[in-house]
């Protein structure tokens, strides 16, 4: 069975484009628009193996969902993917528990790494 | 664009050609090539009844505070997304993000500037002869050419009196478009 990732972003162009690269690498995918609809959607997936997650969001932004996931004690890995490059955006989104951070546009063989890299194929 | 003080104006300007390159950049990184064009002051009302798209993101930092448009044709977005391959994405959304991701790397351009921003996320208005609201003291149009089409942004600015540009050295440097880190 495909591993599964959950995209969280409130742009559908860039869900496209991240499904798009990670299908291409063998992975399952499903969406979610902000960080609430995340909650909802890992509540529904417990099996996903890997959250590529956008920092500027409605609702709930991406850097509160984290503080969410480690409240609810969930260790899913979460790669952050914005076009924020602030240092100290990055080192609160690693304080709260992200494995990555890469900037939009992203290099789909960038993020295939770090897909393979958290939620390896085939495991 | 009308300036209100000579500082007020270097800070505009500074702006304006942080997000020319930065626009230019984000599309190149795309293969989009396009090139600034004659910054001719847009009228409020969009003149020609074809169908436009306006995204618009607020930005706000210490003593500074204003917003970012992007405007162009209906058909020039469905072009970008052709170029994608993402044809089946919603137009508004796209030009959202392209919003998002030009004001993503103004903002990162401004750091070294010691300027902090935070961003809000897009706002969009479509429709035809769309008419904007009316520019702050401080405001300009950057115009871009594509192959065969035209994208027009207008960055909008307001200072607290006495602002500066305080350049900073930090030892860190901010991410760039297409950076990745695994921690």
């Amino acid at each position: 069975m495909a591993s599964s990732v959950l995209v969280v972003d409130d742009s559908m162009l860039v869900r496209r484009q991240v499904g798009a690269a990670l299908k291409g690498e063998g992975y399952e995918v499903v969406e979610a628009v902000d960080g609430f609809d995340a909650l909802e959607k890992l509540a529904g997936n417990p099996g996903t193996r890997l959250i590529v997650c956008d920092v500027n969001m409605p609702r709930m932004n991406g850097l509160e969902f984290l503080e969410q996931l480690s409240s609810r004690g969930n260790s899913v890995p979460v790669v952050m993917l914005t076009t924020e490059g602030q240092p100290e955006l990055i080192q609160k989104a690693k304080s709260l528990g992200a494995k990555g951070w890469l900037v939009k546009p992203f290099k789909p063989d960038y993020l295939a790494a770090a897909a393979k890299k958290f939620a390896p194929t085939g495991s | 664009m009308g300036i209100s003080n000579a500082n007020d104006g270097v800070v505009l300007d500074v702006m304006a050609r942080h997000l020319e390159a930065a626009t230019i950049e984000m599309f190149a990184d795309y293969e989009l090539l396009i090139h600034a064009a004659d910054g001719d002051t847009v009228s409020n009302k969009v003149a020609g009844d074809t169908e436009h798209y306006a995204a618009i993101i607020g930005y706000v930092g210490k003593g500074i505070r204003g917003a970012l448009i992007l405007l162009t044709e209906s058909s020039t977005i469905r072009a970008w997304l052709k170029h994608l391959g993402s044809e089946d994405t919603d137009v508004a959304d796209a030009l959202g993000e392209f919003a998002n991701m030009a004001l993503g790397r103004l903002k990162t351009s401004m750091i070294p500037e010691g300027v902090l921003l935070q961003l809000s996320t897009p706002t969009i208005a479509s429709g035809r002869n769309l008419v904007l609201s009316g520019p702050p003291n401080l405001s300009t149009w950057l115009n871009f050419d594509g192959p065969d089409w035209t994208l027009r942004t207008r960055l909008d600015l307001e200072l607290d009196p006495g602002f500066e540009l305080k350049p900073v050295e930090s030892e860190a440097t901010p991410a760039e478009a297409g950076d990745a880190f695994l921690f």
